[in-house]
């Protein structure tokens, strides 16, 4: 599978063949978090998550072995999955262009001043991934849906964070069980035909409900 | 700039229209009109919010975690007060009485102590800062129970090479003596000296009464043919058939399949000459087991014998 | 200083040369050490090199436990009980009547319920500074004993004590070696963790069985011992030799032009005197002989 280039419309994707699902990658390195409407990346994402690279947020290359899958977001509809990655890449222009300030005041800084890190690894930029996801499906007005995290750690404390945002929304850990990481394109292939068996039944109530109306 | 077609193309419309000339109608609104392939649009009351750390709550940790069995009690770090400073290590005395089973536990007990302590040692000096060597000395203690339980295993296997090496040349003697103490017991001890000779053949010939633990070699057939031999012998003075058996095989049984036939009948009389028959078959029948074959024919049949034996007791 | 010094022996030859003073100036360190340690950690006697310390109890002599009586200093004639050695010191820390020293100690090292600097210490006591005290029967007055303090202790034979779980010696009073002055009791302890039980590790569970089955399995040897240790002292092969013996020098030319010339000369006939040479000879040594005698 090869990642499209550009930007994808929810028609393209559904035509495609893809399940109404958007992605999330973290860098083991560095911790960056690159978001996607497909289950693979390539320059294109990452040219346009982070427009302005310095030395503590360096512009990730696009190693394979690098990039893990950290979040697969479930949702009822194509339309809302292109808004929900709609808004996951204005929050990320807003933290790193229009609203600088503001998200470095909320960072963790070290004796230095400078935000967090040990070695490459600054663990604020996952969390501030995890922290726009809720922002962006809570905008997005995304009632219904499904997150499946890499692990439990990652998602925080649920009661806190999410559920007075998100109240029903499901959280779920992909299985970890065996090579998870060298299984994870197989992985993702079978979140996705789950997804979609979800939406085709979904439509199907939808209908067999509007026949029983009219 | 205002790019000359484009003026032109508004204000000559606009120069020709005056109060008179009557605007154009709207055009119709078109029917088959394609509805915008993208409808969505990013939010605009976006804020950015605080990260959201990680929970480790999130994670229960199995009891049986196998890494908890670097832990003492789970704890972190042991207090210096509860570790055990009074303990010696085993003497080597102590452990050569221990079997390779003993051992081998205490071993990989003694392995999973040090891993622990190691792992305690190490945060004291890297994470704490101390230099305190208080887990050391007791890892040290362990570890000198580990090299004995090494010497003893050496030793062990020492003293059985050189005991093959001193024994290779009074083997024959020495069985040559039992063969006389044997022979020469009355019938009434005949349990006795019957287990004698099941220890013998374990000892010097290693074989095993459990059939299935025994693995055939040369030393095994050799052994086998003396068992065989020495029955025939002790039940030849009881029974003329028996005696005619042995006179016919020159007092000593050396075909492997027909020793194999002995070896295994019971220490009975009626066994041994049940067996004698067999062995008489089979010499009317002209099959013999080749002395370049022995070794394969033999372990042939004692896997069978195991098998049956198996199915017996499964059976059962 | 890394945290990785029980990891690795790198630099530890460095950190030795440090540690390894000059005799002739280990006074001169200590006397530093003394003035830049707080008073209530100085010890009052001096502390002892490590291989010094005393180890066995024939060299502590006295256990903890024991009466003993001061014979020296401010508290002489004062009979108290030995409460704990002091390993740093090869000193005896003794209990409430014995000598103590007060002393201010920082806030930092306050103890809890603690109200005041000054800090009252047990002071150790040097072994020569101390005589064990006995009840012994009292000859004068029979049935009745009387305290005595021995002036001497010698060790004679050994016994297995129960208390304190290994041999001990039989603590005699000297010149009076009958007279045996027993071991105090210490204070019971419970089997520790790691401690295996008496009999567990008495039982035997190991017999020898035979004399054609290695009682260690095969699969085990390698890892009881190296089969390829080069400690291993065994028969030198050709290629040890090969490498322990040292090649012959090549001659050089000169050398190889020298031996060639004293063969020639060897295999040449040896010459003989003949009975001219030989008057030749006579007539020489005579005209000489002429002309000097």
């Amino acid at each position: 599978m090869v990642a499209p280039a550009r930007f994808r419309t929810a028609q393209w994707l559904k035509k495609a063949g893809f399940a109404p699902q958007v992605f999330l990658f973290r860098n083991l390195e560095s911790g960056q978090v690159i978001y996607s409407q497909v289950p693979v990346f390539n320059q294109h994402q990452i040219d346009a998550l982070f427009q302005r690279p310095d030395w503590a947020n360096k512009k990730p290359s696009t190693r394979r072995d690098i990039w893990r899958c950290m979040a697969v977001v479930d949702l009822r509809s194509y339309e809302e999955g292109v808004h929900v990655y709609q808004n996951l890449c204005r929050l990320r222009y807003l933290r790193d262009v229009t609203q600088v300030k503001k998200a470095d005041a909320l960072r963790k800084k070290n004796e230095d001043g400078h935000v967090w890190y040990s070695a490459q690894y600054r663990p604020t930029y996952t969390q501030e991934a995890v922290a726009d996801l809720r922002e962006a499906l809570s905008k997005a007005g995304v009632a219904q849906g499904q997150i499946h995290w890499e692990d439990r750690w990652r998602m925080g404390d649920v009661e806190k964070h999410w559920s007075p945002v998100l109240p029903q929304l499901q959280h779920s850990v992909i299985s970890r069980l065996g090579n998870s990481a060298r299984e994870q394109s197989v992985i993702m292939r079978e979140l996705g035909e789950r997804a979609k068996q979800e939406f085709a039944k979904l439509r199907e109530r939808e209908n067999a409900a509007r026949e029983l109306s009219v | 700039m205002i790019s000359a077609r484009r003026s032109l193309h508004v204000t000559a419309r606009a120069w020709a229209r005056t109060k008179y000339t009557k605007p154009k109608p709207k055009p119709k609104a078109r029917l088959n009109v394609r509805s915008p392939m993208q409808i969505t649009h990013h939010d605009n009351n976006l804020q950015v919010t605080a990260p959201i750390p990680p929970a480790a709550a999130n994670i229960t940790t199995p009891d049986d975690h196998p890494l908890w069995q670097f832990f003492a009690d789970k704890k972190y770090l042991r207090k210096f007060d509860e570790l055990d400073v009074d303990s010696r290590p085993w003497t080597i005395p102590e452990l050569r009485r221990k079997s390779f089973e003993d051992l081998h536990s205490l071993w990989y007990t003694c392995l999973k102590e040090r891993n622990v302590l190691a792992r305690e040692n190490h945060l004291l000096k890297n994470d704490i800062g101390s230099n305190q060597d208080s887990y050391e000395t007791v890892s040290e203690k362990i570890r000198t129970t580990m090299w004995r339980i090494r010497h003893v295993l050496s030793e062990r296997d020492w003293a059985f090479k050189l005991a093959q090496q001193e024994f290779g040349s009074e083997k024959e003697v020495f069985l040559q003596e039992f063969e006389a103490e044997f022979l020469e017991a009355p019938t009434a001890e005949d349990e006795e000296v019957f287990e004698k000779l099941s220890r013998l053949q374990y000892s010097v010939f290693g074989i095993s009464e459990y059939i299935d633990e025994n693995k055939v070699d040369r030393a095994f057939v050799d052994g086998m043919k003396y068992v065989a031999t020495l029955k025939l012998k002790k039940f030849a003075s009881r029974q003329k058939e028996v005696e005619d058996l042995l006179q016919q095989s020159n007092n000593s049984i050396s075909d492997a399949g027909e020793a194999f036939v002995l070896f295994t009948a019971e220490n009975t009389l009626e066994s041994v000459n049940e067996a004698c028959d067999v062995i008489k078959e089979l010499r009317a029948k002209n099959s013999s087991v080749s002395r370049y074959e022995e070794l394969e024919i033999v372990g042939g049949y004692v896997k069978q014998l195991a098998a049956a034996q198996d199915e017996k007791t499964t059976s059962a | 200083m890394s945290g990785y010094q029980h990891l690795s022996k790198a630099g530890s030859r460095f950190l030795k040369q440090v540690e390894r003073r000059p005799k002739h100036l280990v006074d001169h360190f200590k006397k530093f050490e003394e003035k830049s340690m707080p008073s209530f950690l100085v010890p009052s006697i001096p502390r002892v090199e490590n291989d010094q310390k005393f180890q066995s109890v024939r060299e502590w002599v006295f256990m903890p436990g024991d009466r003993v009586v001061i014979t020296r200093g401010r508290w002489k004639g004062q009979i108290s009980v030995i409460q704990q050695h002091d390993k740093e010191t090869n000193g005896f820390i003794l209990d409430e009547n014995g000598p103590t020293k007060t002393v201010p100690v920082p806030k930092q090292f306050w103890s809890e319920g603690q109200n005041s600097h000054m800090v009252t210490f047990p002071i150790a006591v040097e072994k020569k500074d101390l005589k064990l005290v006995a009840d012994i029967d009292d000859p004068a007055a029979p049935g009745q004993t009387k305290t005595v303090a021995v002036r001497d202790i010698v060790f004679k034979g050994s016994y297995f004590d129960e208390n304190y779980k290994q041999r001990m010696p039989f603590r005699c009073v000297s010149g009076q070696e009958d007279l045996v002055i027993p071991w105090p009791r210490p204070e019971p302890k419970a089997d520790a963790e790691l401690a295996t039980p008496a009999e567990v590790a008495r039982e035997q569970t190991f017999w020898v069985e035979s004399i054609a089955k290695n009682p260690i399995p095969e699969g085990a040897l390698l890892t009881v011992r190296n089969p390829h240790s080069k400690w291993r002292r065994g028969t030198l092969s050709a290629r040890d030799i090969a490498k322990l013996v040292a090649p012959k020098m090549p001659l050089t030319k000169t050398k190889k032009a020298y031996i060639a010339e004293q063969k020639e000369l060897a295999a040449a006939p040896r010459r003989k005197l003949t009975s001219e040479d030989k008057e030749l000879i006579g007539s020489k040594i005579f005209q000489h002989l002429k002309q000097h005698l």
